[in-house]
């Protein structure tokens, strides 16, 4: 499709939005609710230099959601978090920033930033750690998934019997800000789920992405298996596929989560780099406020890949979960991390085991 | 090998767990819904499931619910949720925080409850059976 195209679909796409939203224009219930999440962690480790006791601050996430209107809906989040570079050793960023336009019952338009909806976890917990079943995102976040898309999102929920739901999406790539979007060109998001039970969801997703050049930007948390200086790094253009299956069960007994990510990053350079990853997670309610857990987190990049860089790497954890209330959890963490290649040299390292406590907390 | 096996016993688990129990026969209801004097037993819950965000009139669902400090708030989240007040409170939050619902309207007393809901078209809400009175206007009959 021509880039002409791909313009004149976005701002007929724009255009819908306005004159929908225009219908609902008077005001009936106006409600406004801010939120407050944030965790304190501390970790026991070794490395090189020997062992480390740390306290560490974590992120601090600001939440309001505020009815415009009977249909409109605003949501924002925005986040603080510790940043060495920053002159007051902290920086602020929009994670989600949208305006929510519910046309007719269960679907939606939304127009703005958001947690791109490509797997259970980037959709369901963004920054709340009250809300994470453990101390941290599976390592794929780091490297395959793009966290944040800027742009215009249709959307459904509760549909049917199964209640069916869907995504779909078009926005800012990878390698954009969020002023900036190097080409006409838009990322494009398809997302499906069923619902067949409470507490139960099963997804399916596909995102497509033509990076112009290969600059991660602020719409992905990717990273190279190791710091590359910029100049060393692969600059051209890349062709961005991800894959991706949830299937989550957060019932009254019993907890499991599995995220599933197939990824082909396409360059000139060195062809198609096939990648994978694969997370775990399964915990046991023993009461409402104890859970046990476990996690299994595993991450191929393929020996030609020069978005990431090769890397394998597996990820083991045993956990605990005590939660006071809703608004309040401990949970203590042993973890223990195995390389088996990096940056296209095979070997095998192991890290660990490393003790992880966080108390994460809202408000 | 292994690993598929493991993987196929946990979303077996899984799949199966403790059914959440209802009991609306415990609670009575009153909506300001146009059109709207009676539901099913199936929409009620789904409605106060998230499931339905705007009525058929057009008019945004509110959910009106007992605030955690409320005597009445044990019983709903017993009845209608089949879980305590905490996983009442976690399970909106959560959907509230993942931007996929209207955060509900948490009030302290019956009275309170009923004059929220007379006040706002679409309002939906629930109160254990004789913990108040209910007036004949916005009385929803379950069928």
């Amino acid at each position: 499709m021509s880039n002409k195209k791909h313009f004149s679909i976005y701002v007929a796409l724009l255009g819908l939005l306005f004159v929908l939203s225009s219908v609902d224009t008077q005001a009936q219930v106006r409600q406004t609710q801010f939120n407050g999440f944030g965790h304190l962690e501390f970790y026991l480790d070794r490395d090189e230099d020997g062992r480390h006791a740390s306290f560490a601050m974590g992120e601090h996430d600001f939440f309001v959601t505020s009815s415009l209107s009977d249909k409109i809906t605003f949501i924002g989040e925005y986040v603080i978090r510790f940043n060495g570079k920053s002159a007051t050793n902290y920086l602020p960023s929009i994670e989600r920033s949208l305006m929510k336009f519910n046309y007719v019952n269960n679907h939606s338009i939304i127009v703005g930033k958001v947690h791109t909806p490509v797997n259970y976890w980037n959709d369901v917990y963004h920054h709340g750690r009250v809300f994470f079943p453990v101390i941290d995102r599976p390592m794929s976040f780091s490297y395959f998934v793009p966290l944040h898309t800027l742009g215009l999102q249709f959307q459904g929920q509760n549909l049917g019997k199964l209640n069916f739901g869907y995504d779909f999406m078009v926005g800012n790539g990878i390698s954009s800000t969020d002023v900036y979007h190097d080409s006409v060109v838009p990322s494009i998001t398809g997302s499906v789920h069923i619902r067949p039970k409470e507490g139960m969801r099963i997804g399916l997703s596909y995102y497509w992405d033509d990076l112009h050049d290969n600059v991660p930007g602020v719409h992905s948390g990717h990273n190279t298996s190791i710091v590359i200086p910029d100049a060393q790094k692969y600059q051209g253009p890349v062709k961005f596929r991800l894959a991706s299956f949830s299937f989550a069960s957060f019932r009254e007994k019993f907890e499991f989560l599995n995220e599933t990510g197939f990824n082909t990053s396409i360059t000139d350079s060195t062809g198609t780099a096939r990648n994978f990853s694969q997370y775990v997670y399964a915990g046991l309610n023993v009461t409402e406020k104890s859970t046990p857990y476990f996690v299994f987190d595993y991450i191929d990049v393929a020996d030609n890949d020069i978005h990431v860089y090769p890397l394998e790497k597996l990820k083991i954890a045993f956990g605990y979960r005590y939660s006071f209330n809703y608004l309040l959890n401990l949970k203590v963490q042993l973890e223990k991390t195995w390389e088996f290649e990096h940056f296209g040299h095979e070997h095998t390292a192991s890290y660990g085991p490393f003790l992880r406590v966080q108390l994460a907390y809202g408000f | 090998m292994r690993t598929i096996g493991l993987l196929i016993l946990l979303l077996t688990l899984s799949w199966g767990g403790f059914a959440q129990q209802t009991d609306l026969g415990q609670l009575e209801f009153a909506a300001n819904v146009k059109g709207v004097k009676s539901l099913t037993s199936k929409e009620v819950v789904q409605i106060f499931r998230n499931g339905r965000s705007l009525w058929a009139s057009g008019e945004k669902v509110i959910i009106v619910l007992p605030s955690n400090k409320s005597d009445m708030a044990e019983s709903v989240a017993k009845n209608l949720y089949g879980g305590s007040v905490t996983a009442m409170q976690k399970f909106w939050l959560a959907l509230v925080f993942q931007g996929r619902a209207n955060p509900p309207v948490f009030l302290q007393s019956a009275e309170e409850i009923m004059v929220y809901i007379s006040k706002n078209p679409g309002a939906i809400g629930v109160i254990p059976k004789g913990s108040g009175d209910i007036p004949e206007s916005i009385q929803l009959t379950i069928r």
